[in-house]
């Protein structure tokens, strides 16, 4: 939380400014990818602070497996979303860039988590281990590339 | 006999998936990383098909795209361990149909059918990459050019709408808004005038037409003329859609009885 705090308070601090508009955002298909993938992240970052509590002793926050499938659930319509904008805008469903292939990556892993359920040692803690080891994907796929607003290291998309 | 069936087991277990899976996942992330450093490299395989790519790009950058090779045998075993899971699924149901109702085999079923759709899905990138015509050029008013599949076109006109200079916003004052491209396309048989702008491409002949803009900086752009007959889209984005509505409806009834129950 100081970590989020700091970061915040450089930003205000050292703003670059906003994101300029561009023709191909024109449309209602980019609006509905970007909320539904905020709203998955919004599960997978919840998800993992669950499973976090959870795996401290509090078995109240088991909850997070339902979190994290119906965050995977909203992280497949926004590529489906994506995809769809995609093909309309740049004429390819994928698109091969940094951006669309962390996307694939953190989709293929939250993939794996729900597959995970039917191996031997998929019990809750080993799934509470993965949604939080998710967490770290998340936050470096989807926030990371945001360090260059504030001058620092670029690591995401 | 015994030995076939014990490899068609472990090349249809859910272990080889999960763990597929998470490679596949591990070889995208460290692309990803190579994607963002060489994008030259790897923004070109948006534009050629994946041989012309590899001959022109993939041949001088072999120490930067050994992913990929990576990539695609890992996606081809879990495109056949999908298939392989899913077959014996299905198989499975269809012989204990008679144990369930109507909607309890559907039910059941939906998660073998949300496996197919991902396997067609993966199955339409492979043709996107493999074949059809993807063509970029720019675009020049009043020059004639060479399309595809000896398709002539030529650019008539064209109107571009820009963000007003008196716009609250300073700093959208003289942005791209859109822009609208007439072009002539002829070929033996026929002849069109048709019309493309950002995100409405035109179809035509098997040919779409769409209008691309490549970013010099904040306030200048290039226009391209994008030339596309891609016979995996159509294939990908339906069966993606119907993944994600499957996989929705799917969840959604698997998690919600059991709220009301524990309510």
């Amino acid at each position: 939380m100081f970590g989020l705090f700091g970061c915040s308070f450089k930003s205000l601090r050292r703003q670059k400014g906003i994101f300029l508009p561009s023709p191909k955002q024109n449309t209602i298909l980019s609006s509905l990818f970007f909320l539904f993938e905020v709203l998955a992240h919004a599960c997978f970052i919840l998800g993992a602070w669950f499973a976090l509590c959870y795996l401290r002793g509090k078995t109240f926050y088991k909850e997070f497996d339902t979190l994290i499938v119906f965050g995977f659930v909203f992280y497949t319509i926004a590529q489906v979303v994506g995809a769809y904008w995609c093909y309309l805008g740049w004429a390819t469903p994928f698109h091969w860039g940094d951006r669309h292939l962390q996307s694939a990556s953190l989709w293929c892993y939250y993939a794996a988590y729900l597959h995970l359920k039917f191996l031997p040692n998929g019990n809750i803690k080993n799934k509470a281990i993965f949604a939080l080891l998710g967490l770290g994907l998340v936050l470096l796929f989807s926030y990371g590339g945001q360090l260059k607003e504030i001058h620092l290291p670029r690591l995401g998309a | 006999m015994r030995l076939l069936k014990r490899i068609f087991q472990i090349l249809g277990s859910i272990k080889l998936a999960f763990y597929l899976l998470l490679c596949i996942a591990l070889t995208l992330a460290i692309g990803s990383y190579y994607a963002a450093f060489y994008p030259k490299v790897f923004k070109a395989l948006n534009k050629y098909l994946f041989l012309e790519w590899l001959q022109v790009y993939g041949q001088k950058n072999t120490d930067k795209i050994w992913w990929l090779f990576l990539l695609f045998l890992l996606l081809f075993g879990l495109a056949i361990n999908t298939l392989i899971c899913t077959l014996n699924k299905l198989a499975y149901f269809w012989r204990k149909r008679k144990q369930f109702t109507f909607r309890e085999i559907i039910y059941k079923m939906t998660p073998s059918i949300v496996h197919l759709c991902f396997f067609l899905g993966l199955f339409g990138h492979l043709l996107s990459m493999t074949i059809g015509i993807n063509q970029t050029l720019p675009i020049k008013l009043g020059k004639e050019i060479d399309l595809a599949a000896g398709v002539k076109g030529k650019i008539v006109g064209q109107n571009c709408v820009y963000y007003p200079l008196e716009a609250q916003q300073i700093k959208v004052k003289g942005l791209l808004k859109q822009c609208r491209i007439s072009l002539e396309i002829a070929n033996s048989s026929d002849k069109r005038l048709i019309q493309i702008s950002f995100l409405h491409p035109v179809s035509w002949h098997g040919l779409s037409f769409y209008l691309d803009k490549v970013k010099t900086n904040d306030r200048y752009v290039c226009l391209n003329l994008v030339v596309k007959n891609d016979p995996g889209a159509k294939l990908t984005l339906i069966s993606d859609a119907m993944m994600c509505m499957l996989m929705g409806w799917y969840f959604m009834v698997l998690y919600y009885p059991k709220r009301r129950k524990r309510e």
